[in-house]
């Protein structure tokens, strides 16, 4: 099928009253998630991903893309007004955003950051429509050993693109995949670490862990906590919005390479919108003719990360719709959320469900122009929002959380679980253990292990055969490139100077 | 040793302890072989691993020794406490009371993690949830809970 094929069949899917109001739905609890410190798209997606049972699959992963993609445009409304992150991804905005805000350019500042995030996203988009037809039509070639390793990648290149430690890092993905073991073994039905629990042999729920791990242990952090200060920004006029022309001239070239640089990133198995922020700040600074601006409020500063981030989250797509493995942990969830349906990510998602893969690519179109709308001219009713003493709204996401574990299974025992874990996260986040990659090893567990034993089937018990099919071997190769970059401590040691603030 | 090189080496030792109580209990499962790997190998690879990066942590905790620490704010154990005996609350009572005094007692609970309270402002919260919840989850997904009594 032809991409004009693909797109007309897309807009007869998004343009359906019910896809466009679930991708309304989607980008404007998005966009409020996003806005609202304490509460990230994680979150939310977990949240909602019980209610999406009654739904339509394609509806369903419309809504929860929407919610993705929307929490990215929120998320610099708070590290503007308020210094305080409104997702972790936009943590790098803070720098120029606050500064511009305490200038009294909060506007123009909101205004830079919509279209930033605009041509980002727009800009990635493009790139999925051209890539991941084209990538899943050649992972259609991969046997085993080929999958195995790209999933190795995916998860090596998860742990070892993070700022902290990259012990800590790979640590917890391995930890994840421990967690994935959890359970009933498919291939023989062994119990394994389920200690008698009945409860257990289905193994933990994603939505429990997920929630658990970043729900309950962000409300840990920030309950209790005083409250940031807002910096006072009166009525928001239209007028106060529109950059100059030299302002436009100023954004334009920071914008482009933040999208290319996202889209990079965010394609990546494993590497999240955290990074691609991070990297666009650090190379904006870097190529800057007055880097002394920045921290003080340069346009570049916020435009860059802005547009990075929007690109990186639309980019994950690629290799989630086209391989099956999730290019971050949010898009992970989104992963089980489609198991969930009963559609399996992967390289046949393009044939089998056509109207599926161009509906949902052709709904980020839609939710983009939508958001576009919902930060703009109605940029005053968020910024009210955050006025609302958020931490009004710590039990109501505890409320939801306990209801949402639990109406996956009708059972109680979700609930302990997503405690436990939400301790375990909170203690974690505490002694800097990254908790990212715990999910991504936990859904991708299963799939490592099974294509390992099914690769050692095949090959009859040969290591050698992962490095024998020369896609494998390059995915091998690759891997052993990041694991190398990590023991190569002055690649580090630069990184991390250019890098001030970790974000993840 | 005192508390400070205590919590420095712990979380590595946590690590190391998690990876060999793992394989531990991989190695009660069949682990096969190569050619036809059972359902402990794969375990007991991942808790060697883990066991491994452990002792990673250990030793950049020991390369660290030295690095002033980090000022570490105190331990929040009032909010800790109060998550987990709210959460706690709400999994016990909410089949046996109902969803909405379930969920009151939830917002009691957490209101202690905070320094002070506004009972005005919680019980808008209250009924905000006792509505909201109620219609989306009781009665719009049909969980098998009751607003008020038993289920």
């Amino acid at each position: 099928m032809d991409i004009l094929h693909g797109i007309e069949l897309g807009l007869h899917t998004a343009l359906t009253w019910h896809a466009l109001l679930y991708c309304l739905i989607g980008v404007s609890v998005g966009t409020f998630v996003g806005v609202l410190p304490g509460i990230g798209a994680l979150a939310a997606i977990s949240l909602a991903l019980p209610l999406t049972y009654y739904l339509d699959p394609t509806d369903a992963l419309i809504m929860l893309a929407g919610i993705f993609y929307g929490a990215q445009y929120g998320g610099s409304t708070a590290s503007i007004l308020l210094n305080l992150p409104g997702t972790a991804t936009a943590a790098i905005t803070c720098l120029d955003g606050y500064p511009l805000a305490q200038q009294g350019k909060a506007p123009l500042a909101i205004f830079v950051t919509a279209i930033n995030s605009f041509v980002g996203s727009t800009f990635a988009i493009i790139l999925v429509m051209g890539f991941a037809p084209l990538i899943a039509e050649f992972a259609l070639k991969f046997g085993a050993a080929d999958y195995f390793a790209v999933i190795l990648l995916g998860l090596v290149a998860a742990s070892t693109m993070t700022l902290g430690s990259p012990f800590k890092a790979l640590g917890m993905v391995v930890f994840g995949l421990a967690l994935g073991m959890v359970g009933t073994d498919v291939n023989t039905g062994q119990f394994r670490f389920t200690f008698g629990v009945f409860e257990l042999a289905d193994g933990f729920s994603i939505v429990a862990l997920a929630m658990g791990l970043f729900g309950v242990a962000e409300i840990i952090a920030n309950i209790g906590q005083p409250a940031g200060v807002m910096q006072a920004v009166g009525k928001i006029r239209f007028r106060d919005m529109l950059p100059t022309r030299k302002e436009w001239k100023v954004i334009t070239w920071p914008t482009l390479r933040g999208s290319a640089i996202g889209s990079f990133v965010g394609a990546l198995p494993g590497t999240g919108p955290g990074i691609a922020s991070l990297m666009a700040y650090a190379v904006e600074k870097r190529i800057s003719k007055h880097p002394e601006t920045f921290g003080k409020g340069a346009l570049e500063g916020i435009s860059a990360p802005e547009a990075a981030n929007n690109a990186s989250v639309q980019a994950a797509f690629i290799p989630t719709l086209s391989l099956g493995i999730p290019g971050d942990a949010v898009v992970a969830v989104l992963m089980g959320a489609m198991i969930l349906h009963g559609i399996t990510p992967g390289p046949n998602l393009i044939n089998e469900q056509p109207q599926m893969f161009w509906g949902l690519i052709m709904s980020f179109w839609v939710g983009n122009l939508l958001l576009l709308v919902l930060n703009i001219p109605l940029i005053g009713m968020w910024v009210k929002l955050l006025s609302v003493p958020y931490r009004m709204l710590y039990p109501c996401v505890l409320i939801f959380i306990c209801l949402g574990v639990y109406s996956a299974n009708n059972n109680v025992f979700d609930i302990f679980v997503v405690l436990g874990f939400g301790i375990l996260g909170y203690l974690m986040r505490r002694t800097g253990f990254p908790a990212t990659p715990v999910l991504l090893g936990f859904i991708l567990g299963p799939l490592l292990e099974e294509n390992f034993r099914r690769a050692m089937l095949l090959s009859k018990g040969d290591l050698m055969v992962f490095f024998e099919s020369p896609i494998s071997a390059v995915f091998m190769g690759l891997s052993l490139l990041f694991i190398a970059s990590v023991f190569l401590p002055g690649l580090r040691a630069r990184l991390s100077r250019r890098a001030p603030k970790a974000s993840e | 040793m005192n508390r400070h090189l205590i919590s420095h080496y712990l979380p590595g030792a946590i690590v190391v302890a998690a990876g060999l109580a793992i394989a531990l209990v991989a190695g009660t499962y069949p682990l096969g072989s190569l050619l036809r790997p059972g359902p402990g190998f794969f375990p007991m690879v991942v808790a060697v691993l883990l066991a491994l990066l452990g002792l990673g942590v250990l030793g950049e905790a020991f390369a660290a020794r030295r690095a002033a620490a980090p000022p570490q704010q105190p331990f929040p154990w009032r909010a800790v406490l109060c998550t987990c005996a709210a959460v706690l609350a709400f999994a016990f009572s909410v089949e046996r009371i109902g969803f909405i005094p379930a969920a009151c007692l939830l917002i009691a609970i957490t209101a202690f993690a905070e320094p002070q309270r506004s009972w005005p402002r919680l019980a808008i919260v209250a009924l905000f949830i006792a509505v909201f919840g109620s219609i989306v989850f009781i009665w719009g997904l049909g969980l098998p809970l009751n607003t008020f009594g038993a289920s």
